[in-house]
């Protein structure tokens, strides 16, 4: 099964490397919050003052501690982007199955549909609606979703074509098996190595693009902490106080790093097996 | 500030519009001429903010920073600020008023051309003052000239004007000297508009670059650079990157962060114009609870003005009290300094019937410290348990949905005359809070009669009104910072935060 492509992907040193980003990244996230000493929030100090005992990140450009705001500022971008990722997966295998099931003009259609969506660049897609709809995380979220479902679908769109030929599959669909039991029960199973893949993809790319959406003012909102947010407000500062911007930059960096240390070994084994389990 | 100010305020703040002064200033650092006659062609370079849709109309409705900034060096006023901000003479040389202050009769400065050499004679003002007036070109001045009667307005002989009046108005000087209300030759305006400044387009490409030349036949003091080059670049930022890379002289908009990551550096200086621009928090009385005055008043009890002052603007303000500035002219108003007094607050949100009060204060943060503002305010109004959220919405949107909005950050630059006429009273455009104070109204028509002797005591009870029972949160008045390359000698300061207005001394050394 495809256990054993994670077992054998989770052998080679770039996913343990990948797993040890991971988990630093996550250790931060959770525990962030009760370590911090500051309110997120909370103005203590000058304007982008130099690390000292009491902040040793230094203060950002109104005075908050760094130290704090980076303790307490991963938790919105992770569930985020793992909601995006989440909806960009689920509906891109529901597209791209059901096309690749269907065939004909089913296929033609779902898939024209998707290229019109992929001409879009995903930031300017979800900075529309944004701009239209107002800001919200969860609007945010699942726009970027929204914007991962050509992608996806046209991925296992190619993979379950194979599989839907498949004698198996052939079997139930002449026993007159409904549709949606034979996507889920036979063709999904055949499709696990590339949607797992495409799950850690989309993840690191939903973490670049809603930190890349905080940051120029669309994701979460002031004053919450947020680590792309962190970097849009304390930009201007960067020559007289780099560590506001670097800090939350080396966390994005470790968190998209270690997904795609990850997805990539996971893809090269499977590749390596040619998907045999 | 009114819709259609409010941009202009943008403007100032970002880039400071130039209102092509030649004040020589007693006492400023003026360099010796002779010595600076080397520079005599010298190019002036600023960085400006980016605006693709300028135009060279003085006119025009909603104008952008960069398009005030250059509309200043090409046009003159009948009147004009000093950088003290005191009222002196430009292209008129008197008012006259009637006896109860309806007609106005205007001398103009005899000798003056247009920069395409012809003479500047009374006609033209009263094509300028008719084109202004006309609702129908929407001119961005229009607010402050609407007691003009537009059938009242005639040319008595070359180099004097009458003006009839709808009402009685006594401080007809002091509306001339707004940057919005040029003089241009008859006839040119809006498509290819002619003033009177000391420097004439050579160059214009909208959203780029604009290069304006010095035009030697000017009346007034020539100024001493040849070229004024200005070049828009998309941030503040950027502006900043500019400057250290020696492309260009001025950056005209630098918030404090920028300012002070380059204040060390090998041959920048910074131009730290203090005045009485306001950035404030503006309380829709339309709204429940801040037609509550109770509930305004512990608003304005929870600010920490030394933090706002400090975090928000990096130290470049000075706490303010809640009312208006820009009367440089009088002395203070004999209003205590409020201070933040959380039990107070308490209180008077609990007599309110708000004791957790909760709302947003929506911002554009198009000016530096607005955001800033906004999140210092909510950090403080937590204090109290009042929760404020920061919504930053893009500039289209807090603009088409003026007025509606029922906390806001508004800014305010220019003097506390126009302000009044402008965005105070009730039903302008400018007035977002919708406040509405009669007596406040009242003492308006007062200062509108009154003799120049009287004003000051008429504004000072005004900002009494202001500080009691008005609908704007005003922690502190803020500087407008400008860095720039040593090698230019002889900017000042401008009380107005407009010192590129004030160009005549200043040089560009190798």
């Amino acid at each position: 099964m495809s256990t054993s492509v994670l077992g054998r992907a989770a052998r080679t040193g770039r996913a343990r490397l990948g797993v040890g980003l991971l988990g630093v990244v996550a250790l931060v996230v959770v525990l962030g919050p009760v370590f911090a000493p500051h309110p997120y929030d909370a103005i203590v100090g000058p304007p982008l003052a130099d690390p000292s005992g009491a902040f040793p990140l230094g203060t950002d450009i109104l005075g908050r501690d760094v130290l704090s705001r980076l303790l307490d500022g991963g938790v919105n971008l992770t569930w985020m982007a793992v909601l995006a990722a989440g909806i960009g997966v689920v509906l891109g295998s529901l597209v791209g199955l059901t096309a690749a099931y269907r065939g004909g003009a089913v296929d033609a259609v779902l898939m024209r549909a998707m290229d019109v969506l992929l001409s879009f660049p995903e930031i300017i897609f979800v900075l529309l609606f944004v701009s239209m709809l107002g800001r919200s995380t969860v609007l945010t979220s699942a726009l970027v979703g929204v914007a991962f479902v050509p992608g996806v679908s046209r991925v296992l769109r190619g993979a379950a074509i194979p599989v839907v030929g498949s004698d198996y599959v052939l079997w139930a669909r002449v026993n007159g098996l409904p549709a949606g039991r034979i996507l889920l029960r036979e063709v999904l199973p055949g499709v696990t190595s590339p949607l797992m893949v495409e799950a850690g993809t989309r993840l690191v790319w939903a973490v670049s693009a809603i930190a890349s959406l905080s940051y120029l003012g669309f994701g979460i909102a002031p004053p919450a902490a947020d680590w792309g947010l962190m970097v849009g407000e304390n930009q201007d500062g960067l020559s007289v106080a780099p560590l506001p911007v670097l800090a939350p930059i080396a966390l994005i960096l470790m968190m998209a790093l270690g997904g795609n240390l990850v997805a990539e070994s996971v893809a090269r084994t499977v590749g390596r097996t040619e998907g045999r389990v | 500030m009114t819709r259609t100010h409010h941009r202009p305020g943008h403007l100032t703040r970002a880039l400071t519009a130039t209102a092509l002064a030649a004040t020589t200033l007693a006492g400023c650092s003026a360099p010796d001429r002779t010595t600076a006659a080397g520079s005599e062609d010298a190019t002036l370079r600023i960085a400006a903010a980016t605006d693709p849709g300028e135009t060279l109309n003085p006119y025009a409705s909603n104008q952008s920073p960069t398009q005030q900034l250059r509309s200043a060096l090409l046009y003159e006023g009948l009147t004009r600020l000093d950088p003290t901000g005191k009222v002196e003479w430009a292209l008129a040389t008197e008012m006259t008023p009637n006896a109860d202050l309806t007609r106005w009769t205007i001398k103009l400065r005899p000798d003056v051309k247009f920069t395409d050499g012809t003479a500047f004679t009374s006609a033209d003002v009263v094509a300028s003052v008719k084109y202004l007036r006309d609702p129908q070109h929407a001119a961005q001045g229009l607010a402050f000239i609407e007691k003009i009667d537009p059938n009242a307005v005639e040319a008595v002989d070359p180099l004097t004007v009458r003006i009839g009046l709808s009402a009685p108005f006594g401080p007809f000087k002091d509306i001339w000297a707004n940057v919005l209300l040029p003089m241009t030759k008859a006839g040119t305006a809006p498509e290819k508009p002619v003033g009177t400044g000391p420097f004439a387009v050579k160059a214009f490409t909208p959203g780029r670059q604009s290069t304006v030349t010095r035009f030697d036949a000017y009346w007034g003091t020539r100024p001493m650079v040849g070229t004024v080059e200005i070049t828009e670049f998309q941030n503040q930022q950027a502006q900043a990157n500019a400057l250290l890379s020696d492309q260009v002289d001025i950056a005209s908009g630098a918030n404090p962060t920028i300012a002070r990551s380059l204040a060390g550096k090998d041959g920048i200086q910074l131009l730290d114009s203090k005045g009485d621009f306001t950035l404030r928090i503006g309380l829709n009385t339309d709204v429940a609870p801040f037609d509550d005055v109770r509930v305004r008043q512990a608003l304005r009890l929870l600010v920490d003005r030394d933090q706002v002052v400090a975090n928000a603007f990096g130290g470049y303000a000075r706490v303010a009290n809640d009312h208006e500035g820009g009367t440089p002219q009088c002395p203070a108003p004999g209003v205590p300094q409020r201070k933040q007094d959380i039990e107070q607050a308490k209180k008077l949100l609990a007599e309110a019937g708000q004791p957790n009060l909760s709302f947003a204060i929506t911002t554009d943060g198009l000016l530096p410290g607005m955001r800033e503002l906004a999140q210092v305010f909510a950090e403080n109004a937590a204090k109290a348990g009042v929760k404020v959220e920061v919504n930053v919405v893009p500039v289209p949107e807090l603009l088409s949905k003026w007025g509606k909005w029922p906390a806001f950050i508004d800014f305010n630059p220019i003097p506390y005359l126009p302000t009044v006429i402008g965005s105070m009273l009730p039903d302008r455009v400018g007035n977002a809070t919708h406040w509405d104070n009669p007596e406040f109204v009242r003492l308006a028509d007062e200062l509108f009669l009154a003799p120049a002797a009287g004003q000051c005591s008429i504004m000072n009870r005004m900002h009494e009104i202001e500080y009691r029972d008005g609908a704007t949160v005003v922690p502190a008045f803020v500087n407008v910072l400008m860095p720039y390359r040593s090698r230019v000698r002889g900017l000042v300061t401008d009380v107005n935060g407009r010192p590129l207005s004030f160009l005549s001394n200043v040089s560009v050394g190798s």
